[in-house]
């Protein structure tokens, strides 16, 4: 009885789940897509999340590893909206949701890079800007990078390359923005957000996101990173 | 706006004729029970100062029953006394407000019936009230990935999140949410409300206790960070160097995403700004681009710890940061 209850539980959390078209392919790796549909009557939420299923022939450790990696990207993005939704929506109006979207931008036989968008309302609250995060994973190294600093020539070229980044990513923008910098390389250049408040509009939540040119960081990039990108 | 009522007896005054000294004092009051048991002599005062409760109101005018009983204690026979009675408390009066019950304690003696015993005691119980503002405090949110923020919800504007033990000022509470003025902090004056926990508890927390500013040295040339005699491996940027000095070490301010890099810190996405301007912080991380980066991150809590409940008394700080060679 548990098992069926379990079986029926799962059968409504996951109401569509449903594998689509393999979007990109290198000589090693895979991506075919996964869309996902929670939706919990209870707290009066839905959450639909697309994403991708990284396949790599050969290496199913590697493969576990970077499908797991984009599997906690996603928890924490659900985890910080079940918590919205606990404290802060208001169940009895219409439901509260998040959508999150994710892209390939990168896919080498030593980097994947992926960028996930998550757009979330919740019921009574004036809504956010979506937000654009970042996960890049080195297939050598077996694990995604933390602060990035792997992709530049050495530690210093990876602050100054923040830095170029930041202001290359705020130059048109007016306030006072705090906001913490996330990036990404993609084909061709670098994918860039940054994520804070604003100060001079009572510290209202910022959210911005853009492309960065290969000039701008070209200079700090690693040479073998510089190559993946420019492939 | 809610406030808090609390109750005190400050005094009970012995009157009338002696029955002995043992006084047991009982108190009921909106469902609370007091009981103190105290030595008096007859024709003297005995001052108590003892809460004997504490009530949340948004009213103007707070009002309750209340039984007052009175015993004094023999090994055979014991003398009791009641009274019941009301108080009323004017809760927007800053005025101090007290009350006086009179309970009647009649010396009672029995043997096989009879009875007899003609002397009476007059207890005189003096109530202080004392009402203040209903402070609360964040909770230190322990579920999912963004541990150390409680979100909450902003009239006409998106959502926020507040570190933990953010002193509130509470305004009123409904069946579904309480609302608050946020004391301190980066949103300190601004109007927030959160939505009570599905079992009907509060979300908000009370007897948070904040505690001195917090002292940290950093030392540019070793790359070391000491608080309370505890060093920890931390880094910063060359190309954007600290200047030698003193620097405010701010209240968490907003979630810092970068820290989920690191969940072995437990509280990665709670960073401390260093000064009052500019984007430079105390954070976990592994590398620098201007702030001071703590590379032992495992041990980001004993540093959360100690900063988190620590107050300059400036409403924004928590403690000052010292910057040497």
């Amino acid at each position: 009885m548990a098992i069926i209850a379990g079986l029926l539980y799962l059968f409504l959390q996951r109401e569509n789940e449903d594998m689509q078209k393999t979007t990109s392919q290198t000589s090693q790796h895979i991506a075919s897509w996964q869309k996902i549909t929670i939706t919990e009557a209870m707290n009066n939420s839905v959450i639909d999340i697309n994403l991708p299923k990284i396949m790599i022939y050969g290496n199913y450790d590697l493969q576990s590893k970077v499908n797991e990696a984009i599997t906690q990207h996603i928890e924490y993005l659900k985890d910080w909206f079940i918590s919205g939704v606990t404290t802060v929506a208001e169940k009895d109006k219409e439901a509260s949701t998040l959508n999150v979207d994710a892209e390939i931008l990168l896919m080498t036989p030593r980097l994947i890079s992926l960028a996930f968008t998550s757009t979330e309302h919740l019921a009574g609250s004036k809504d956010k800007d979506p937000k654009r995060m970042f996960l890049v994973f080195d297939l050598a190294k077996g694990e995604s990078l933390k602060e990035g600093n792997e992709l530049f020539r050495d530690d210093v070229a990876w602050s100054e390359a923040v830095r170029a980044m930041k202001a290359s990513l705020l130059a048109d923008y007016q306030g006072d923005p705090n906001c913490d910098l996330f990036f990404a390389p993609k084909y061709n250049g670098f994918v860039a957000s940054c994520i804070g408040v604003d100060l001079s509009r009572g510290r209202k939540h910022l959210s911005i996101t853009g492309d960065i040119s290969i000039s701008t960081i070209q200079e700090f990039l690693a040479p073998s990173i510089l190559f993946d990108i420019i492939q | 706006m809610i406030k808090i009522v609390q109750l005190k007896i400050s005094k009970i005054k012995y009157g009338g004729d002696s029955i002995g000294r043992n006084i047991r004092l009982e108190l009921e009051i909106l469902g609370q029970f007091f009981r103190i048991d105290k030595r008096v002599k007859a024709g003297t005062t005995v001052e108590i100062n003892h809460e004997v409760g504490r009530f949340e109101t948004d009213r103007g005018l707070f009002q309750a029953d209340l039984l007052v009983t009175v015993v004094e204690k023999d090994l055979i026979f014991n003398d009791v006394g009641s009274t019941k009675g009301s108080v009323k408390i004017n809760t927007a009066s800053a005025k101090p407000q007290q009350f006086i019950f009179k309970v009647q304690v009649k010396e009672t003696r029995s043997i096989f019936g009879k009875l007899w015993g003609t002397k009476n005691a007059v207890f005189e119980i003096t109530l202080d009230v004392e009402e203040s503002d209903a402070i609360k405090y964040t909770p230190d949110v322990e579920e999912g990935k963004g541990k150390g923020w409680l979100i909450v919800k902003f009239a006409g504007e998106p959502d926020k999140s507040l570190p933990a033990y953010i002193k509130l000022k509470m305004e009123r509470a409904d069946a579904k949410r309480e609302y608050f003025t946020i004391l301190e902090g980066a949103y300190r004056g601004k109007s927030a409300s959160v939505e009570i926990s599905s079992d009907n508890s509060l979300r908000l927390i009370t007897g948070i206790k904040h505690e001195p500013p917090a002292r940290i040295t950093y030392s540019i040339s070793k790359k070391v960070l000491t608080l309370k005699g505890k060093k920890y491996k931390a880094d910063d940027d060359s190309k954007n160097p600290w200047k030698k000095g003193l620097y405010d070490i701010e209240i968490p301010d907003h979630p810092h995403e970068g820290g989920l890099k690191y969940p072995e810190a437990g509280r990665g996405t709670v960073w401390f700004k260093i000064g009052h301007s500019g984007e430079r912080y105390l954070h976990p991380g592994r590398v620098s681009a201007g702030c001071i980066s703590i590379t032992e991150t495992t041990r980001w809590m004993e540093i959360y710890d100690s900063l988190i409940k620590a107050r300059k008394g400036d409403f924004m700080s928590v403690g000052i940061l010292e910057i040497i060679d």
